[in-house]
């Protein structure tokens, strides 16, 4: 039996209705890891190419990894994945909550989908048994009402699971599984992947242990790694367990890393009243921490605002990418109209950059005079105007009125206006870019800029960038576990970690072949979709074509071309198709099928 | 001659603000800099992300003068 891992999965027909097991191939494991490596060598060889995102051959997973459920900090991450209809491309997306430990405990290392359901319904998976039901009644609730009446239904409060909202039902591009009320796997639009399958939850309850290869050097090292991580975690700035990611909101506008009122402005010239929408000004509406199950960064909190237009009494605390999203992106620093569309979105099941980038998008149409105030339902969509921000997210998240023209993301909604609309939509390949300036990074060594445009998730930040760190992604710790285990216990102890999990030995080398085996089957399933890396192009006003005249990023631009041609070399992809070398898939093994398809010798791969 | 500057510190670097005032005005030495400042204050140099005059971002070896507002920030985070 396989260590560090539940050993088993489960296939969801939903056309069919039909549910079966299928035991954890260990080969697989050993090759893939787990989370969205087992995610995308699943769905890479099950799939055929060029198929319709929200049609019923598009293979929609929820997978958890070998560090999950085994009591190891930070072990808490579910990804999901499939084709997404926002890109057209390969997509995962992850995020914290309880679900993926619950999903494992449960019996199953991960669940896929397939088919449309005839009626809405959600699968309810507790200790080894599976089975789908009737979910006409949740149909048209929100994620949160939705929680409440399965907890009620299902007679356990300790249920965990991922929900889709309106947003999702109505197929919205930009919409996502909410995750426990609070955590959002945004990025993708794999929400409305579910709304297409009629597909509203996946709520898990597990009691089984986990079985690992040795128990007593596993209590000694998460031991030893939770107080050197703890000590990391409360010494050195940012303070995560104080913020988690707002503590440096400012700083971000004010370095140049955040992007301002679409990414035209420049921060220092443009929100100078940033501090706002940051650090101790968000705090201030903390009712209560919140974390994520066995976390001693407790990152995330409650928040409430006792009155006003915007009063509530609970919501998530904006998390940095949402406070640049409807706060610098739109220069709002109305620190109650941003938790309301934060709360808006989890509500609706909606990824807060996509939402937020959209309505700076009709701002600047708005500015530019391409939109009028009637065409936005009446609207004064002036830059800051916090009223017309909310209004105008809750459009978009009904898909209402103009709110319509938004709800796909700002690609489509150029597309739908027209009057040369497009270059305003800061996009890449139909996602929005996350909140930090490809420029500033790259002026510090992070290669964001390659990222955004050459992995085969465009536009995403947390995507690893070097073999290593897709490999630390694959195990299912949390990005906060992974910088703190990093620097307190050591970047190559990894190995050690996965040897007491798993009882298998993973060198350093091993770990780096892991990464490269994620990246090239990521790679192939984007080139069997007949896309070429000529399709990705990051717009020129966020790689500095042309530069902005002030602020500390003056001057710099990036030389995209340059950029992706080196890290498809240094991959051993080709520099201009960025197909991985048969030498490399030789080299690494475990990738037959990615082979057979790019270089001949599988039938009917698609 | 007399330099006074106006100091605000943002997020965790409230921690080290004298008497507990986040803003506060500052006699400093002539030909002062931005590190002599950050030295001044007791803050660990590595716990200041960056600073701005006037929330421009300056580099450390600028000479302050008087009636600067210098901002310090920590490092960045992001989600």
């Amino acid at each position: 039996m396989l260590q560090g891992y539940a050993g088993r999965m489960l296939f969801v027909d939903l056309s069919q209705g039909k549910i079966q097991e299928e035991p954890l191939d260990a080969e697989m494991a050993r090759n893939f890891l787990g989370n969205y490596g087992i995610g995308a060598k699943v769905i890479y060889d099950r799939q055929k190419g060029r198929i319709d995102s929200l049609g019923p051959e598009n293979i929609l997973g929820f997978v958890t990894g070998p560090l999950v459920g085994v009591r190891v900090p930070f072990g808490i991450r579910t990804v999901v994945v499939g084709k997404s209809p926002l890109t057209a491309t390969w997509g995962d997306t992850s995020s914290g909550g309880g679900f993926a430990r619950e999903l494992k405990k449960a019996g199953y290392d991960a669940v896929f989908f397939t088919g449309i359901s005839e009626k809405p319904v959600y699968l309810w998976v507790r200790d080894g048994r599976a089975e789908l039901r009737p979910a006409d009644h949740l149909w048209g609730l929100d994620t949160t009402q939705t929680e409440d009446a399965l907890r009620s239904e299902l007679g356990d409060r300790r249920v965990h699971m991922a929900s889709i909202g309106p947003a999702g039902e109505k197929c919205s591009l930009i919409a996502c599984p909410i995750i426990d009320k609070y955590h959002a796997p945004g990025r993708s639009g794999l929400g409305a992947v579910m709304g297409s399958k009629r597909l509203k939850a996946v709520v898990a309850r597990g009691t089984q242990d986990i079985p690992v290869a040795d128990r007593e050097s596993l209590r000694e090292m998460t031991r030893q790694a939770m107080r050197s991580m703890s000590a990391r975690i409360r010494s050195d700035p940012p303070e995560i367990t104080r913020y988690g990611t707002c503590g440096g909101t400012a700083a971000s506008v004010f370095s140049g890393d955040c992007p301002v009122k679409n990414w035209a402005g420049v921060g220092e010239e443009m929100f100078k009243t940033a501090e706002r929408i940051s650090d101790e000004s968000v705090i201030a509406f903390q009712v209560k921490k919140d974390t994520c199950p066995g976390c001693p960064a407790a990152c995330n909190g409650i928040v409430g605002v006792e009155s006003g237009p915007y009063a509530l009494q609970e919501a998530a605390k904006p998390e940095y990418e949402t406070l640049g999203a409807f706060g610098a992106m739109l220069l709002n620093d109305n620190m109650e109209s941003i938790i309301w569309c934060n709360s808006i979105c989890d509500r609706y099941g909606l990824d807060t950059i996509s939402a937020g980038c959209t309505v700076a998008f009709a701002m600047e149409c708005y500015e530019r005079g391409l939109i009028t105030q009637r065409e936005a339902d009446g609207l004064d969509l002036s830059w800051g105007n916090h009223r017309a921000i909310v209004a105008l997210t809750e459009k978009l998240a009904r898909r209402e009125g103009f709110g319509a023209v938004l709800a796909d993301g700002a690609k489509v909604a150029a597309e739908r206006i027209g009057r040369g609309s497009g270059v305003y939509a800061m996009h890449i390949h139909g996602q929005e870019l996350p909140m930090h300036d490809p420029k500033f990074a790259q002026s510090r060594g992070w290669p964001l800029g390659m990222a955004y445009q050459a992995d085969a998730t465009p536009g995403r930040h947390t995507v690893a960038t070097e073999d290593i760190g897709r490999a630390y992604n694959a195990t299912g710790m949390c990005g906060i576990g992974q910088w703190s285990f990093k620097e307190s216990v050591g970047r190559d102890r990894l190995g050690e970690l996965l040897l007491a999990v798993t009882g298998l030995e993973y060198s350093p080398e091993d770990l780096k072949a892991v990464g490269a085996r994620i990246a090239c089957i990521r790679q192939a399933f984007n080139l069997r979709e007949g896309l070429s890396p000529r399709d990705f192009r990051l717009p020129g006003r966020i790689t500095g074509h042309p530069p902005f005249q002030g602020g500390p990023l003056a001057g710099v631009s990036l030389d995209m071309d340059a950029v992706v041609r080196e890290h498809f070399q240094s991959m051993e992809w080709d520099p201009e198709t960025g197909r991985p070398s048969r030498d490399l898939l030789e080299k690494l093994g475990g990738l037959e099928e990615v082979s057979a398809d790019l270089y001949g010798g599988r039938e009917g791969g698609g | 001659m007399n330099v006074v500057v106006h100091v605000r510190l943002n997020a965790l670097l409230r921690k080290y603000a004298p008497e507990g005032n986040t803003e506060f005005s500052l006699h400093i030495a002539e030909r002062c800099t931005i590190e002599d400042l950050i030295g001044q204050l007791g803050i660990p140099p590595s716990q200041v992300g960056f600073a701005a005059v006037d929330l421009k971002c300056t580099p450390r070896s600028r000479v302050l003068e008087s009636g600067d507002q210098v901002t310090f920030f920590p490092p960045l985070t992001g989600g």
